[in-house]
């Protein structure tokens, strides 16, 4: 083999077979440069928005067993929420724009109103297995489509979310036995998983603490409701669930960074740094 | 160079270069792929080209040399690739291999489907295989990752890659997880007479012509094109701008126009023609390319022989290209490329730059019968290391792919053995009509790949 050093170059004919590899092959290779370290606590914090959504969401679910189980009226839980949200509406947005969203408010519940007998025989002629393993499936995709929002200064976009949501719910509603229990808890629950995390973003926006405040006050009623609905077991499965995801969860995430494996290198598309885009 | 004996059993082979993109579709595979042919067929071999239909363009058709194009009617998705089905092209690849009593099937492009399944129906019919890859890709997008699990099909029981330039064999090892000395680096090249400096041109040295032709989409830079232009045209009174070609930012060029009042000095031509590329860049002193990725670049070459003295981003395969004294890089920001740009016009307008020797120098450096004879070594050396690979082997390339993928690929490896000898049931080889050859015509010209090392190469430039 020939002394001359070998180089990069196309333009000059080097005496090395055109298979040839040099040792500087791939040195320019760039592993894994973009990768963020990411704190424990950052992660926790963010997995508590995760954890906020899920106990909504259960707090819909048990609420509807309590009333499937004829444990409270449907009327009670519609009330306290319909009182908590309106507390928050007018304590969120300042007085001269409250009346949009009261007219909104007012809007939607006089349509459930109207609606309410419909909805309560819509799924008369569908077994309840099916409702149950339907309600499993378009709960666990309310989950997975929520938006929810790292990016404090990313706008609120839940149309996917809400809308299964509202599937969701109405599938629930229709076994209820009456059409204003239908009413109620379409209310109540239309109140907790859309109102509530909408309020929870501008609440995060605003006094950052107050979010930790909602979750620990959420987290406490949903722990009183399982437990007057289904028992100690479930409690108890309940609090190993939430410690799962605040405190798992965000372990299991920081392992999984070790897997990370992204390559870099002249081959990628530059990305061009433009002094002013006029 | 340690030159590979001749193969005794072979010395001129049928190939059937296989590709999604070729004439009347212009493009960088699709000259690649015709000229590349055109000097095979001077080398003594004989070639067919595969493509899909073009409109009413379907069937065998013979171009110059008889270089026989066969346009297989094909359900064509996005940007002219073919869709993807892994074995509905089988029966008719089979056919059109048997028939031509091809040895070697060369695919070219890693967006063409077509010269993927190619590829792979020829390794199931024993056949040797290349392949040729004209693109960079990265790793992060869904895209790539997708492009890049098919290539990797593609791939695994190659005989032989191609890559156009070292960033692209460094790029493609990666993507498809070769073995480097299975994958070769040989670039493009121009036709130079094509791409000749026009010397009956009177130049007028007070003013000074920057030309871009370019697609204009944001990989090619069109971006930092709009922001370059109106500084330059500010800080130098004396450059105009020439700029072919079309593209989604094509609108972008005129409101920059407008509203720097350019109108006298930025013309926008639209899209030209390859064959009106020379005329066009003719007219101007200065080529400039800002695009943002590139695996080999062939315009620049065409740039520099028509005597134009290149301002390019430092991306992808492009500093491996041009020499030093035909092209200035600059990093892919604007205040880089605008600074670039200024010291290429001073230096231009200084004449401290002779461009009336790149044409020379470009057309010893590219040439497709250099290109031609490196393939040819490249198929020659197929013999050497390729032997039939036992069937559990194959598979075993095919199952380390990956987890799920693995599997998939042995699945369909199995499925495209029992479709072949299906096909050898239905449709026996004995009943599939030869082609009658060209006539062979042995090129007299001898070709010798000039061989020199670096320092002389270096004095020289």
């Amino acid at each position: 083999m020939s002394t001359v050093r070998w180089k990069k170059l196309l333009y000059l004919r080097q005496p090395y077979p055109d298979n040839y590899t040099d040792t500087s092959f791939l040195d320019q290779l760039r592993r894994n440069t973009t990768v963020a370290k990411y704190s424990y606590l950052k992660l926790v914090h963010d997995f508590t928005l995760v954890a906020f959504y899920g106990l909504l969401l259960l707090l819909v679910n048990v609420n509807f067993s309590a009333i499937y189980m004829k444990l409270w009226s449907a009327h009670v839980p519609t009330c306290l929420s319909s009182f908590i949200t309106t507390l928050l509406v007018c304590l969120d947005s300042p007085y001269n724009t409250r009346k949009r969203p009261f007219m909104l408010y007012m809007l939607i519940c006089m349509l459930l109103l109207v609606f309410s007998p419909v909805l309560r025989s819509l799924t008369q002629s569908t077994s309840l297995d099916s409702i149950w393993a339907l309600l499993l499936i378009l709960t666990c995709l309310t989950a997975a489509f929520h938006d929810y929002t790292l990016d404090l200064d990313a706008t609120y976009r839940n149309i996917m979310s809400t809308n299964m949501s509202f599937a969701n719910l109405i599938v629930l509603a229709s076994r209820l036995p009456s059409s204003m229990s239908v009413f109620s808890f379409l209310v109540f629950s239309i109140e907790v998983t859309v109102f509530i995390p909408l309020i929870d973003f501008h609440l995060r926006k605003r006094l950052h603490s107050a979010h930790f405040v909602a979750l620990v006050m959420v987290f406490c009623t949903v722990a009183w409701v399982i437990y007057r609905v289904h028992g100690l077991l479930f409690l108890g499965l309940y609090a190993a669930g939430i410690f799962l995801i605040l405190v798992c969860l965000p372990m299991y995430f920081i392992f999984l960074q070790r897997y990370k494996n992204e390559l870099q290198g002249p081959w990628d598309t530059a990305k061009p740094v433009l002094k002013s885009i006029s | 160079m340690s030159l590979k004996p001749q193969p005794l059993q072979m010395q001129h082979y049928n190939i059937a270069m296989v590709t999604d993109f070729f004439y009347p579709q212009p493009g960088g595979v699709e000259f690649h792929v015709f000229h590349l042919s055109q000097k095979l067929i001077d080398l003594g071999h004989s070639v067919v080209i595969i493509t899909h239909d073009y409109g009413d363009r379907s069937g065998v058709r013979m171009l110059t040399n008889g270089l026989r194009v066969y346009y297989v009617p094909f359900l064509q998705i996005y940007r002219s690739t073919t869709f993807p089905s892994v074995f509905l092209a089988f029966p008719v690849l089979r056919n059109i291999f048997v028939r031509e009593q091809i040895d070697i099937v060369h695919g070219h492009g890693s967006f063409s489907s077509l010269g993927a399944e190619a590829i792979f129906h020829g390794k199931t019919m024993g056949l040797k295989t290349v392949f040729t890859d004209h693109s960079l890709f990265g790793f992060a997008d869904i895209g790539s990752i997708l492009g890049n699990k098919l290539l990797k099909f593609t791939l695994s029981d190659i005989s032989h890659v191609i890559c156009v330039s070292h960033t692209c064999k460094e790029n493609t090892v990666l993507r498809a997880s070769l073995d480097p000395l299975n994958v070769s680096v040989i670039p493009n090249a121009v036709i130079s007479e094509d791409f000749a400096p026009d010397l009956t041109r009177e130049k007028d040295h007070s003013r000074i012509t920057i030309v871009v032709i370019s697609r204009l989409f944001p990989n090619k830079g069109a971006d930092l094109l709009v922001a370059v232009v109106p500084q330059i045209c500010m800080q130098r009174s004396n450059v105009d701008f020439l700029i072919a070609g079309d593209g989604p930012k094509f609108l972008d060029l005129e409101q920059m126009r407008e509203k720097y009042f350019l109108q006298e000095r930025v013309s926008l031509i639209g899209a030209v023609k390859h064959e009106e590329v020379r005329d066009v860049m003719v007219k101007g002193d200065i080529y400039l390319h800002p695009s943002l990725t590139e695996a080999f670049g062939t315009v620049i070459v065409e740039a520099a022989s028509c005597g134009l003295y290149v301002v390019t981003t430092r991306v992808g395969g492009i500093p491996e290209v041009l020499p030093q004294h035909m092209t200035s890089f600059a990093e892919p920001e604007e205040d880089s490329l605008v600074s670039a740009l200024l010291h290429a016009i001073d230096k231009v307008a200084s004449r401290e730059i002779d461009t009336s020797l790149f044409h020379q120098e470009v057309a010893h450096m590219y040439s497709w019968d250099d290109i031609a004879k490196r393939t040819e070594n490249a198929y020659n050396s197929l013999w050497y290391h390729d032997g039939p690979l036992p069937l559990l082997d194959r598979l075993l390339k095919y199952y380390c792919c990956g987890a799920i993928a693995g599997k998939l690929y042995v699945l369909c490896v199995i499925v495209d053995m029992f479709i072949l000898s299906v096909l050898e049931w239905l449709y026996p080889v004995e009943n599939i009509d030869l082609a009658s050859k060209w006539p062979l015509k042995v090129s007299k010209k001898a070709f010798e790949l000039p061989v020199e090392d670096n320092a002389s190469a270096e004095s020289s430039l």
